[in-house]
């Protein structure tokens, strides 16, 4: 039901947008993201042996990829790596989230919303506000993350549900980790050889609701398959684990050293904390990086007409699509930004970004300074804390207003004394008619003129 | 006493001018176009003083003006778009001409006839009101077509051809023509190719309370019609016209003005299309509107002024020959393309 209201409200901006992108997007994220909220999950047997929150970045960033890929793939954009860092955070936070087994399609539904809402509405701009909420909620999860000693494993005391409920499935869990980390550092029979070394370790018996890490269960089946390889496993004693190869003459006098097992959980966890966190903030500071190195190299034009756009969505005056910046700042000055000085602004930016070089009364870098002061001095005398005053004293005078008309006060009776009350004429344009279609005036422009000028 | 040039009937023999050259521009492209934007000032300053209420009509025209084109009036009869014609042929200077649209008005009323002269034995052309540097065709809509399309070969070429002779029209030649609205009873709406011809259509609405109250009192209309003269010689209008050639457009205004073009085809679908004559004229219209603002260079703005009277007559057929439609759908588009920045 979720996904079906968010896919009707995406099709209906993308339908006032006229923009087709953010609606697929949009719809690949949620897509994305179910799946990857569920990978963890499918297998159970994978889901049980590694946490998520190991395998919500990796996923993550598999649909950062898949993301990236898709939209450059249909689009040729190759400025849409935004959206792919917004895939890397759903993904991540859905599988986190999902760590937590609370309702996780839906909240990760939830989190696409907010990614593809923000790439809608915000564009690129948002997707360092998206990774920080993504950072809070990665807080959120790890804060009470602790290494239970007796148990050898991890304990989140928030995370009931998936807590080993049982010593043996904590070791199981554990042996699973340490396969994770071994198998991809060594090879399989040093995880081995390691197990075999830990005297609390056991692998648990076959059974229904036993849960088997995925190479205890390889090595089972290997020995069924192979049931006559005997071999020297010491302390356990499982003949059909045993392998060929522990016969060999030059692993005769091979010994593991003594590893203590809670310093590797403990760094291990320490590793993975670390990892999540530059996870998050290396793609954040070299996105950041990147772009502040991208827009100081953007042309003064541009970077003004953005200081000018940003000035004015602050005051409740955002710049319309087909306005030019000197309109805009004659916009400004008639509303947001009532300061005479603009509309001096307004014509020197178009005389530097549109005049020739040798059609200007001064140099260019000359005005530029000029517009920059005297732009800078506006709103420095236009400070933001006026308007929302402003602002709020003429909410409080509307609702003083509403109040009067809604509560007849005595004095307002005219009709109990007998008196009618004032009559009122509808409002008429003086000309009637239709008004034909005049193009806007530049502000300095007398609307009305006569011989004597007034 | 010197003839009053707008008392001109429209069959009098005018003199021929002779057609000067076009001015060598010996200074800078930005000097020419400074001293010409201040002399286009002065022409708006003075047709608006006459025509009282909004200037921006007074503005497009005169932008029309030196750009090398022609206006259109399309509107109620008297908000004065007579008036503001004579304003701005006595501000301009030159002949003056003026021809009024009926439904028996024939080419030759425009362009002039070859007359047998008995005593040389031989046909001497006789021009019409078309060899005047400015033309008011009051009306034009009540002209037949085959009258309308005399005037195609002036206001393109500026010459005329009679009995296979072609003569060549006095430089400057500017066109005033009127219109009633279309489906006034009695009127034959312009053909593509004619309404292609006007570099803008205006309307100029009511001139407004405050300036009516200013008519009412004695100023501004007729009495001062009377009272202006030229703003400035004809050679000055060809230097003029020089200036808005030299009037610089950077490279972002002109990929906008393509914008707007490419969305209002893309928009128009099939059935009708913008010219590339129409892409051209709307710039140079542009460059003359920024010299009537006092400035040697194009800006966007400009090009959103222009862009409404100097296209919607053009796509007019697609709005079923509503022009205010066609206008409003114009402003429509037009708000809907992004300006593109400029790199400054």
């Amino acid at each position: 039901m979720g996904a079906t209201l968010l896919i009707i409200g995406w099709g209906a901006a993308c339908l006032v947008l006229r923009d087709g992108l953010v609606f697929g997007v949009a719809i690949a994220g949620l897509v994305l993201g179910l799946v990857s909220a569920n990978v963890a999950t499918w297998p159970r047997r994978v889901s049980m042996m590694v946490p998520s929150a190991i395998a919500g970045p990796v996923v993550g960033a598999v649909t950062a990829l898949l993301f990236v890929g898709m939209v450059e793939l249909f689009t040729e954009d190759v400025n849409s790596r935004p959206f792919g860092l917004i895939g890397l955070l759903v993904g991540s936070a859905g599988l986190v989230t999902d760590w937590r087994m609370l309702v996780r399609v839906r909240l990760t539904s939830w989190l696409s919303a907010v990614g593809a809402l923000a790439a809608l509405f915000g564009g690129t701009r948002t997707v360092p506000w998206i990774m920080l909420l993504w950072l809070a909620v990665l807080a959120a999860a790890l804060r009470s993350w602790e290494v239970v000693e007796d148990r050898a494993s991890w304990r989140l005391p928030s995370l009931d549900v998936r807590r080993a409920s049982d010593l043996e499935a904590g070791r199981g869990r554990l042996a699973a980790i340490l396969s994770l980390v071994l198998a991809a550092t060594a090879a399989s029979i040093i995880f081995l050889q390691l197990k075999v070394e830990l005297p609390d370790v056991t692998l648990p018996a076959s059974g229904p609701n036993v849960r088997l890490p995925w190479l205890t269960a390889l090595l089972e089946a290997l020995g069924r398959l192979l049931p006559n390889l005997t071999g020297r496993f010491p302390r356990i004693s499982l003949p059909h684990f045993d392998l060929p190869f522990v016969d060999w003459p030059w692993l005769e006098d091979f010994r593991f050293p003594t590893i203590d097992l809670e310093l590797i959980v403990k760094g291990f966890a320490i590793l993975v904390l670390l990892g999540l966190v530059a996870l998050a903030v290396v793609p954040l500071v070299l996105w950041l990086t990147r772009r502040a190195a991208v827009r100081r190299a953007r042309p003064w034009g541009i970077r003004f007409a953005e200081r000018v756009g940003k000035a004015g969505a602050r005051r409740g005056c955002t710049r319309a699509r087909g306005e030019s910046l000197e309109r805009y700042l004659d916009v400004l000055q008639r509303s947001a930004l009532p300061d005479p000085r603009l509309s001096g602004v307004g014509t020197l930016v178009s005389a530097v970004l549109f005049a020739p070089a040798d059609g200007v009364a001064a140099p260019p870098h000359t005005m530029i300074g000029t517009i920059d002061q005297t732009f800078t001095a506006v709103l420095r005398d236009h400070p933001l804390w006026r308007r929302w005053l402003t602002s709020f004293r003429a909410t409080v005078a509307g609702a003083w207003s509403s109040l009067r008309n809604a509560v007849p006060f005595p004095r307002d009776r005219a009709g109990a004394n007998g008196a009618s009350p004032p009559p009122t004429l509808p409002v008429t344009s003086v000309d009637g008619g239709p008004t034909p279609w005049r193009p806007p005036l530049p502000a300095s422009s007398p609307q009305r003129r006569t011989p004597d000028g007034t | 006493m010197e003839p009053d040039p707008l008392n001109t009937e429209p069959m009098a023999p005018v003199p021929l001018a002779p057609v000067p050259p076009a001015p060598p521009v010996t200074s800078g492209p930005s000097t020419t176009a400074v001293s010409a934007a201040g002399t286009v000032s002065r022409l708006v300053d003075q047709a608006g003083s006459v025509l009282l209420g909004d200037p921006t009509p007074i503005r497009l025209a005169v932008a029309a003006f030196v750009a090398g084109g022609h206006v259109l009036f399309e509107d109620t009869p008297g908000v004065g778009k007579t008036l503001l014609a004579k304003a701005l042929a006595r501000s301009l200077g030159g002949s003056f001409g003026r021809v009024q649209g009926t439904a028996d008005l024939l080419p030759s009323d425009l362009t002039g006839v070859s007359i047998y002269d008995d005593d040389t034995r031989s046909w001497n052309f006789r021009p019409g009101p078309l060899f005047n540097n400015v033309v008011l065709v009051d009306e034009l809509n009540r002209a037949t077509p085959r009258t309308q399309s005399a005037l195609l070969e002036a206001m393109a070429e500026r010459q005329v051809t009679v009995d296979g002779v072609s003569h060549p029209l006095p430089d400057p030649f500017f066109v005033v023509a009127t219109q009633n609205p279309q489906g006034d009873l009695g009127t034959f709406p312009l053909v593509a190719g004619q309404r292609d011809r006007f570099s803008v259509s205006l309307s100029l609405g009511q001139p407004g309370r405050a300036a009516e109250l200013v008519l009412l009192s004695g100023r501004g209309g007729e009495p001062a019609l009377e009272g202006i003269g030229p703003v400035a010689e004809l050679d000055v209008w060809q230097q003029t016209r020089a200036g808005v050639e030299a009037t610089f457009v950077h490279e972002t205004v002109a990929t906008y003005t393509l914008d707007l073009i490419d969305t209002l085809r893309s928009r128009l679908g099939r059935t009708m299309t913008l010219s590339t004559r129409s892409a051209l004229m709307l710039l140079r219209v542009a460059k003359g509107y920024g010299l009537v603002q006092g400035r040697t260079f194009v800006t966007p703005d400009d090009v959103q002024t222009v862009v409404v009277p100097a296209l919607a007559h053009r796509i007019i057929d697609a709005t079923n020959g509503d022009l205010p439609t066609a206008r409003s759908w114009v402003a429509d588009v037009v708000s809907s393309v992004r300006v593109p920045p400029a790199p400054g």
